[in-house]
């Protein structure tokens, strides 16, 4: 690693006509220092790293907002596609005290920064606010291992925030001496170079015009450049931009901590959250009721902790931070408290129930409100207009809307429907379609629609404004947060994927298609891998219906499904839920028959496979349903399906369960098995008939009345009619009984024997 | 007896002058009572720091160690858990080398282990001659650690009767021990000196910890240790020790790099349940640790310099594998067929193709 030399600590001077102060956003440190420095330095104005196109609607900031809140900023490209940064604000947010403390005090405050349109617009989702440079920077990554620390948040915690005294000068020099070391060990990106030269351009005209000394806000990474000056930078071509549009949406703590990479920002909203109102409010007990909470959510998920429990996890953290070198504990030593105190089983999956509840509470709740006035979210506007636009509208009676998807006018309407609905907004319900299980008609794909008033329209698509400005943003980041924060099975990807499908999101899809290979083959369970087969199954057949524009991926998907499930029924032989196993069969045998050409699937293994069961599996209904398999694909001759004659007579039933699952059709161009089932049941005596009765009751409800009619003119012949009989069932059931209760009487009696 | 006598010197023999070095420096930092170090320099001792010369000696991240540390140092003892073959044993040996100077209190677990060999015997001769006194007592491990105020490590504890395990729980408690033996009042209670601590460790294979009774669990700490799951770092280590291993057998050669990659590739793949391209495979039932690694090295090194000219190729490590690795077990043999067939099938490179062609010497 290169150290870079030349460092000017002139940069954190107080007294300079302009003073730059660093933030890390979303540090609350940060804004605590930020206030003192406003106060202190007293500024003609303050220039604040922002979308510079909402200083137009700046008193719409200054409205009684409940934080967490965000300025969104979203364009539409000429070439259809969309995308949009935010700029969330927490009430812990250095840029939020910026803007209230300036306008307390009348100083006059305005954002700087380049538009994101003009910046980058062909991002498709920006978190403004992110701390991607700082992240990746190999010198963080030095400086972390050196210093034993686990992340760059904890080295921010251990330089920053944990102390509650740093002063506004320590605070300046380090952090400005810190990010130019962070500056200078990585090439600076075209667009942050871009950005710099405006804020840069900015600053010099406020001096004109606002006078000195200036204080400018900004990410520490930015405040190197700005301090030397930025250099000029050619300004790339706009791109053709059809629509853009900037305005404040409520927000929320999950999100915010969802983000991962690049993206991230400050992690723990909720944590940050506690220690900066229980500081203001000179509270000294966070640590110990961020602890109770914990408590709470263990106890909440059946873990019984007990008091000693929680003194020992006190212990333990006070222990660490002390080990640490720190004042106090902090994010890092409630986990570790609880993992090292109160977890007692091994970790090596590396989850588990209580450490899933220390995230939730680091993480908190919070959603944030906009103040009345505020002009309504982006969102509401966006939704009304799409329904507007593709006749959507509904009245209070309600109506019913069928769409043909392989209509090009309907499918644009379709994926709105989806949006909608993916996304909550009360109204609209899907009555039939869509779904895979329906999909019996492969000429047509039906969708059928009930569009009605509901009393909670508006509330809902106000409340969705915090997944963002229009219906195809928020409907999207939904989903992504569905993705994230569900705890995914194949299935269940595959579901998200054929939604995000439905929802016309197809990049989103392109993505969950990532996550879904993994899954599978992660997978252990059949009927998960098998749902997923299914859905995979649906869109790769209606790849085109639905133009996802995606069939090589998904027969890569629908392969490894395939392998998958194949290799999972042969090495774990589900013998659980007798239904679910026929229906993952019959799924696995449609894959091959339907795409076994297409897909290279080899027949031949297939077949080998379900012959081992066949004769191996332990459970009767998987030999059945092996032996159904073979028989279907004519891989197995009538003759050589060996009837179980076992001792348990029930095991004649579960068999022929899964043989007429599997081969339904082909028992009725068959009647010889049927033949030999009867033979093998004339032979059955009475007991054994009654065992053997329930599980063939089963197998036969599978057949419709007109197929069990067919069975019965198999075995008596055509125009046979079963005996009628003069009294009810019941009654005869009843005789029937009794005359065999005599019979055994007189068989105990000896009065009959048994060959008599 | 001289250290260079000693076949295998304790950690506190071998690192000595570490320790020395670290106690200088300590001697006005605050340290925990009956400590030799502070907390700061165990953690420091045990994962080294090229900075002060201290060699590293464990493989793992640093806030595990210092949450082993800080248990430690709290009334709880401290409870490792893990699959077998992940260096808990010298994890503790260092801890209680650090800390107290002395590793060598140590109770080995076993289904053999009595009372006697965890607190006190008697001297039979004395005590048929005296009677029951201070002088006829003979200290085990635990007794010792308690007087002296040092760290005791209990090795395999749950390898022990649940009954006996459960002796600790008034020492751990209390802290105390009753002789009621002895005749004097005052010596009929022995109270813990400072510094004294347990460190059990337990594997996950065996019997695991679920049997372990609630009170005793609750006076532990748990942590759990991970296996090397870093390619490189396994490598380095199973080469090292192979190499080792055959310079003592008198085999002037070493691992190839290729070789070894095939076997640790291998044995993370089959520890982790998992390929390196994401797919899930089944775990065997058999350990796949680190030594277990070294020991499969080192017996195909041997076959191929005895029968081959010591032209080593992958069908001798298929064949040390399922010698050494499988032992019984029919299932594994199985699990290891699919393996082959579904994950070293599809990797490209020479080796894993031979690799692959030796399959048929698989069970």
């Amino acid at each position: 690693m290169i150290i870079a030399t030349g460092f000017d600590p002139g940069i954190a001077s107080l007294d300079a006509d302009t003073v730059y102060f660093p933030v890390r956003h979303h540090s609350p440190a940060a804004a605590r220092l930020l206030e003192e420095a406003i106060v202190g330095v007293r500024p003609s104005a303050v220039l604040i790293e922002g979308p510079s196109d909402f200083n137009n609607s700046w008193r719409e900031l200054l409205l009684p907002h409940e934080p967490p809140v965000a300025i969104y900023s979203y364009v539409a490209l000429d070439d259809g596609t969309r995308s949009g940064a935010f700029y969330p604000f927490c009430v812990y947010s250095p840029e939020w005290h910026a803007i209230r403390t300036a306008a307390d005090r009348g100083i006059p405050a305005e954002f700087i920064d380049l538009p994101f349109a003009d910046s980058m617009p062909h991002k498709r989702q920006t978190h403004a606010y992110a701390d991607g440079e700082e992240r990746n920077a190999g010198y963080i990554a030095a400086l972390v291992e050196r210093l034993g620390l686990d992340s760059f948040d904890d080295l921010w915690d251990q330089f920053f925030e944990i102390d509650a005294a740093v002063t506004l000068e320590d605070y300046m020099l380090r952090c400005h001496e810190l990010m130019f070391h962070v500056r200078l060990s990585a090439p600076v990106q075209a667009h942050d170079q871009r950005r710099e030269a405006f804020m840069a351009a900015r600053i010099a005209e406020a001096r004109q015009t606002q006078g000195s000394p200036l204080l400018v806000v900004t990410g520490a990474y930015h405040s190197w450049a700005l301090y030397t000056g930025a250099p000029a930078v050619e300004v790339e071509p706009a791109l053709p931009i059809t629509e853009r549009g900037i305005a404040l949406t409520p927000y929320s703590y999950p999100r915010l901590d969802a983000l991962r990479g690049y993206e991230a920002g400050m992690p723990n909203p909720g944590f940050y959250h506690r220690v900066w109102t229980d500081r203001l409010t000179g509270r000294k007990d966070t640590f110990q009721s961020l602890l109770g909470e914990v408590a709470t959510a263990v106890r909440g998920r059946k873990q019984p902790i007990s008091a000693a429990d929680l003194i020992a996890v006190e212990g333990m953290a006070r222990g660490l931070a002390t080990l640490r070198g720190q004042a106090r504990p902090w994010r890092r030593e409630l986990k570790d408290g609880v993992r090292g105190a109160l977890i007692k089983d091994d970790l090596i999956r590396g989850y588990h129930p209580m450490l899933t509840a220390v995230d939730d509470v680091l993480r908190g709740d919070e959603r944030g409100h906009l103040a009345t006035g505020t002009r309504l979210p982006p969102l509401v506007g966006d939704i009304k207009a799409s329904i507007r636009a593709h006749d959507l509208a509904f009245d209070k009676t309600g109506r019913q809307l069928e769409l043909d998807l392989t209509q090009q006018s309907d499918l644009p309407r379709a994926r709105v429907l989806h949006q909608l609905r993916g996304l909550g907004i009360a109204g609209y319900e899907l009555l039939s379609g869509g779904r895979v299980t329906s999909r019996d008609d492969v000429t047509q794909v039906i969708e059928t629609w009930h569009l009605a008033w509901s009393e909670n329209f508006d509330s809902s698509c106000i409340e969705r404004a915090v997944y963002g400005p229009t219906l195809a943003d928020a409907s999207r980041a939904r989903l992504e947060e569905q993705a994230k924060t569900m705890e995914l099975s194949a299935g269940r990807a595959a579901e998200l994927l054929l939604e995000a499908s439905l929802q016309g999101h197809m990049v989103l899809a392109a993505s969950f298609q990532g996550d879904l290979t993994r899954l599978i083959r992660e997978d252990a369970d059949f009927h998960s891998v098998t749902n997923a087969l299914n859905t995979l199954l649906y869109l790769y057949r209606y790849d085109d219906v639905l133009r996802v524009g995606n069939r090589a991926t998904c027969a890569a998907l629908l392969r490894e499904a395939y392998q998958r499930g194949l290799w999972l029924l042969e090495a774990m032989a589900p013998a659980s839920d007798c239904g679910p196993v026929g229906e993952g069969i019959g799924l696995l045998r449609e894959t091959l028959e339907r795409c076994g050409s297409s897909l290279a699937l080899d027949p031949a293994e297939f077949i080998q496979i379900f012959q081992r069961l066949a004769a191996n599996a332990v459970a009767a209904y998987m030999r059945g349903a092996s032996a159904g398999v073979l028989w279907s694909l004519a891989a197995m001759a009538s003759e050589n399906i060996t009837l179980p004659m076992t001792a348990s007579p029930e095991d004649l039933g579960d068999f022929l369960h899964g043989l007429f699952a599997l081969a339904r059709e082909a028992v009725q161009r068959h009647p010889e098995l049927v033949q030999r089932v009867d033979a093998l049941l004339g032979g059955f005596d009475e007991d054994e008939f009654l065992q053997a009765l329930p599980p063939l009751r089963l197998a036969f409800s599978q057949f419709t009345p007109r197929e069990k009619h067919h069975i019965v003119e198999t075995l008596l012949g055509k125009n046979a009619t079963m005996p009628r009989l003069a009294v009810s069932v019941a009654e005869a059931a009843r005789a029937h009984a009794w005359e065999g209760r005599v019979y055994r009487e007189l068989l105990r009696h000896g009065v009959l024997t048994e060959q008599s | 007896m001289n250290k260079a006598e000693i076949q295998r010197p304790p950690a506190e023999i071998l690192y000595q002058s570490e320790l020395e070095k670290l106690a200088n420096a300590d001697a006005k930092a605050p340290k925990p009572g009956g400590w030799k170090l502070s907390p700061q320099s165990v953690v420091a001792f045990v994962l080294g720091d090229a900075g002060r010369g201290l060699s590293p000696k464990f493989v793992g991240a640093r806030s595990m160690i210092e949450r082993a540390v800080v248990s430690l140092a709290t009334n709880r003892g401290l409870m490792m858990i893990g699959e077998p073959g992940t260096a808990k044993s010298y994890l503790s040996e260092l801890l209680a080398a650090a800390i107290s100077g002395d590793s060598t209190l140590v109770v080995q677990g076993s289904a053999g282990v009595t009372e006697d060999s965890i607190k006190y015997s008697w001297n039979y001769a004395l005590l048929l001659a005296e009677g029951p006194s201070r002088r006829s007592l003979v200290s085990a491990p635990v007794h010792r650690g308690m007087l002296e105020g040092k760290i005791v490590r209990f090795e395999e504890i749950t390898r022990c009767p649940l009954e006996i395990q459960d002796t600790l729980l008034s020492i751990l408690s209390e802290r105390m021990m009753a002789v009621p033996e002895l005749p004097e009042a005052a010596d009929r209670n022995v109270f813990a000196t400072a510094g004294f601590n347990i460190i059990a460790t337990a594997n996950t294979r065996d019997r695991g910890v679920n049997e372990m009774s609630a009170a005793l669990k609750r006076r532990f700490n748990f942590e759990t240790i991970p296996p090397i799951n870093d390619l490189k770092r396994e490598m380095d280590l199973v080469r090292r020790e192979t190499d080792r291993m055959l310079q003592q057998a008198g085999i002037p050669e070493t691992i190839p790099v290729g070789i070894a990659e095939l076997l640790v590739t291998t044995f993370q793949d089959l520890r982790s349940g998992k390929t390196a391209d994401g797919k899930t495979i089944e775990t065997l039932s058999t350990v796949m640790s680190t030594a277990e690694a070294v020991s499969v090295a080192f017996a195909a090194m041997l076959h191929a310099h005895y029968y081959e000219g010591g032209r080593l190729n992958p069908g001798h490590l298929v064949h040390s594998l399922t010698g050494s690795a499988l032992k019984d077990s029919k299932e594994d043999a199985a699990k290891l067929r699919h393996y082959f067939n579904h994950a070293v099938k599809e990797r490209s490179g020479d080796l894993w193709k031979q690799y692959y062609e030796a399959r048929h010497l698989l069970p």
